[in-house]
């Protein structure tokens, strides 16, 4: 079912469009309505972490902040950040958010959040950090500009695809836990699917 | 980019529910955060709290029960299942009749004769229209298929019309897709004994669906003199649910059938259709189409009537936004209702049979004054089936100073519109009428003047606390003929003020334990106007508690133990009088697989019996256990 059939229906459940309009306006609540959603997704991006291996040298020194880098609506990044409060990865680093706008090759981000529909946007930012340890995310992304990680809907919650290729052409690798809960998983180029 | 409006961590936790260590239902961020990744994958992201941040927002006093609320308390019939809301008063009169209503007027005979009530079930209405109550063996819903029970104290007639006085009970079903699979319940307990076997699949990845039957046996209460009260009854009941999402439409459609019985005295039976199609367009509008049809069957050996309805219903509702400060919603609905009853030689309705037809039109307009400033002026126009267009307007101020405070108030007219009862029946003994017809009965009417708030104080603790004023007029009474004094006819000769204060919070002590106060104080002064026969006094008007409390806790005791208790307190009543009461109910549950959960509940702890309701069909209470078993897999 697509995103919008879902808002839609909760939304419009018999009845609830009376509620609505006790007060509402339909796109604050359409809004709203993907709080638990986008709040699922953020938990993820650092949920994901501890099944994904980074290269050992990745770090520019010991004290250095294992880096979320969200491309996107500053209020997701403050979910992720409130998320994370205090917690580190293995080795000591401490997490940290980051919201950036441009995305550059040498940009220090682990985990790099793309939520965007423009496709243009998607495949620049991708063709960036192709061949730098990051694990891209995208987010209901189009056929053929998905991330390492491809977040979808099913069946009500929120699950997400894995593309071996790229995470392979990135340096990363990813553990069979996590491969374990993608509802699709991509092989690296010459692996027969899955 | 897509936006994400209004995303913030308190919109997330203005969500925070009971439930906090489940991981279907987990609501905050701080919940989410101690969820394994394997739970995370299992968050239902479209669920029933959504609704609550929704109504956060909402300009009146709306309480949900969530359907966790309702799994977690045990209970398995709509009115014991209402008992959750802290803004309704529900008296359990007998084994199938209860008096339900909000802000006052629970009145009773021998059905529940408060009228000031609208309830629907996914928009059908269930109220019967012979008088405008409820009767609540014939409203039912398998509790694992109801997403949220909306419960609205204070009138709503701009959107709801009619009936909407008092308040409004919305019960909605979950969509097909959350039901996928197969349900088994089984139960059995000293009053109770039943259970229930659902499938839900799918056909493509557009549609789904589901089916189920279930039913209960009720034990008898007992005669409040003693011995067995005979009333105890049986409910077998089935359905099914369909939803089909092409693009941007949703295409429901659902329905029952079900057969009561109170052998030998009563047997009840009714099915009904529903169809519904909404249809989103751009730019936040949409557009709703629905119609529906319900059939109910009554039939008593005392005094031996019955009565049958049909109700043909199809109505439409479109919501668009008009410049960037204006939502409007506006709709229009066409009822007929077709009834016959089979009169008994003392209670005649004249004429047996009757078409009442009802048609409306409606318009609001959700105006953002500011970005925290929220007018919204309404208007319903109401075609009665016996006086004609009544108007029914209403107008809302919301106001958010901060995210985590809504302060709301609001001014409506609404009225209880004429039915049979006040305009066909004659009532007799031998063949003098002591009742007859009244030609002239106005309907009932009630301003209403409310204000109200409700508050995020943290990320654990909220409340809503909302006050009323209801100025009512025309209320009905009973009159006498100048000279000859009978016949009696019905009047509008009564009048009054009603007015208190509903409360309630929800509190997260910690991530396993929540609690929930509520407390309900009002007042009400009635009289009966210069003229007036005052026969039958004002108890026949209403007899309500001045005070009603409750506390419901539930802990989650580690991963698979739930224990949920539910202690209420009910003022005494004064005319006739009653003495006030508490009660417990508890359950205890027990997910012994990821696929079974077996449960005890306890209901009624306190008293071995107990009377909740003065009335002539009135019982006692027992106090009652169900063992329960439900399997999902």
């Amino acid at each position: 079912m697509p995103p919008l059939a879902i808002i839609f229906r909760v939304l419009l459940v018999p009845g609830t469009a009376v509620m609505l309009a006790l007060g509402w306006g339909a796109g604050v609540a359409v809004a709203q309505d993907r709080s638990l959603e986008y709040a699922v997704k953020a938990t993820y991006l650092y949920k994901f972490v501890p099944f994904v291996d980074w290269p050992n040298d990745m770090f520019a020194t010991p004290t250095a902040p294992f880096d979320i880098c969200i491309v996107g609506d500053s209020s997701f990044a403050d979910l992720v950040a409130n998320g994370i409060a205090g917690q580190r990865v293995e080795g000591g680093h401490a997490l940290a958010v980051r919201r950036v706008t441009t995305i550059e090759q040498e940009n220090g981000c682990q985990v790099l959040f793309l939520d965007s529909e423009d496709g243009a946007v998607l495949d620049a930012a991708l063709l960036a950090v192709r061949g730098k340890p990051v694990l891209t995310v995208t987010d209901a992304a189009p056929p053929g500009e998905h991330g390492i990680v491809n977040f979808v809907l099913r069946g009500d919650r929120v699950r997400f695809e894995i593309d071996l290729g790229q995470a392979a052409r990135n340096g990363i690798a990813i553990s069979s836990k996590l491969l374990s809960l993608a509802v699709a998983v991509q092989p690296a180029s010459g692996a027969p699917p899955r | 980019m897509r936006p994400i409006k209004h995303l913030s961590v308190a919109a997330v936790m203005a969500a925070v529910a009971i439930q906090p260590i489940a991981p279907a239902w987990a609501q905050s961020l701080e919940q989410l955060r101690n969820l394994s990744i394997e739970e995370l994958a299992k968050v239902e992201v479209i669920s029933v709290s959504k609704t609550s941040e929704r109504l956060s927002d909402a300009a009146a006093a709306v309480y949900v029960i969530s359907h966790d609320d309702i799994i977690r308390s045990g209970a398995t019939t709509i009115p014991e299942i209402l008992r959750l809301a802290p803004n309704l008063q529900v008296a359990q009169i007998n084994a199938t009749t209860y008096a339900i209503s909000a802000r006052g007027f629970n009145v009773s005979n021998n059905a529940s004769m408060s009228d000031k009530l609208l309830v629907l079930v996914d928009g059908r209405t269930v109220y019967t229209p012979l008088f405008a109550g409820e009767y609540w063996d014939m409203i039912h819903v398998l509790p694992e298929d109801i997403d949220r029970i909306e419960v609205i104290s204070g009138p709503s007639g701009t959107l709801y019309g009619a009936n909407a006085v008092n308040g409004v009970i919305n019960i909605i079903t979950r969509h097909s897709a959350e039901t996928q699979g197969t349900f088994l319940e089984a139960g059995a307990g000293n009053r109770e004994w039943g259970g229930a076997a659902q499938y839900g699949g799918r056909i493509g990845d557009k549609l789904t669906y589901r089916a189920y039957v279930d039913g209960y046996h009720f034990g008898p209460t007992r005669n409040i003199g003693g011995g067995d009260a005979e009333d105890a009854w049986s409910r077998p009941q089935g359905g099914f649910r369909l939803d089909w999402s092409p693009g941007n439409d949703l295409v429901t459609a659902e329905g029952d059938i079900f057969s009561a019985s109170q052998e030998p005295h009563l047997l009840v039976q009714g099915h009904d259709l529903i169809a519904n199609w909404q249809h989103r367009m751009e730019a936040g509008s949409s557009f709703q189409l629905q119609g529906y049809y319900d059939y109910a069957r009554r039939w008593g050996d005392n005094p031996g009537g019955g009565f049958a309805v049909s109700t043909y219903d199809l109505n439409a509702l479109h919501l668009f936004n008009l410049g960037s400060r204006n939502q409007i919603v506006w709709g229009a609905e066409n009822r007929v209702i077709s009834y016959t009853i089979h009169n008994t030689p003392s209670l005649v309705f004249e004429p047996a049979q009757r078409v009442l037809d009802l048609a409306d039109v409606f318009v609001q307009d959700t105006i953002s004054v500011t970005p925290t400033v929220k007018i919204i002026p309404g208007l319903k126009i109401e075609s009665e089936p016996y006086t004609g267009i009544e108007p029914l307007p209403s107008l809302r101020v919301s106001w958010k100073p901060i995210e985590q405070v809504l302060l709301w108030s609001a001014v409506s007219r609404a009225v209880r519109a004429d039915t049979p009862v006040d305009r066909d029946i004659i009532e007799k003994i031998g063949t003098t009428p002591i009742l007859d017809k009244s030609f002239n009965f106005q309907p009932e009417t009630l301003t209403a003047y409310e204000i109200g708030t409700r508050v995020q104080v943290t990320s654990q603790l909220s409340f809503s606390l909302s006050g009323f004023y209801n100025v009512y007029d025309d209320l009905r009474s009973i009159e006498i003929t100048p000279g000859t004094v009978l016949p009696l006819r019905w009047g509008n000769q009564a009048s009054g003020l009603v007015y208190g204060l509903g409360f309630w919070a929800n509190w997260r002590i910690t991530d396993w334990w929540s609690l929930g106060p509520g407390f309900n104080i009002q007042h009400e002064h009635l009289r009966f106007k210069p003229g007036s026969s005052q026969l039958g006094g004002l108890a026949f008007i209403a007899n309500d508690p001045n005070h009603q409390a409750s506390l419901r806790s539930s802990m989650n005791i580690g991963p698979v133990v739930t224990w949920d208790a539910f202690l209420r307190y009910v003022g005494r009543l004064h005319t006739p009088p009653l003495a006030d009461y508490a009660e417990l109910d508890m359950r205890v549950a027990w997910k012994v697989t990821p696929q079974l959960e077996l449960s005890l509940s306890g209901f009624n702890f306190l008293h071995a019996h107990h009377q909740e309701f003065v009335a002539g069909a009135a019982t006692a209470i027992p106090r009652s256990f169900l063992v329960d078993a439900r399997v999902k897999f």
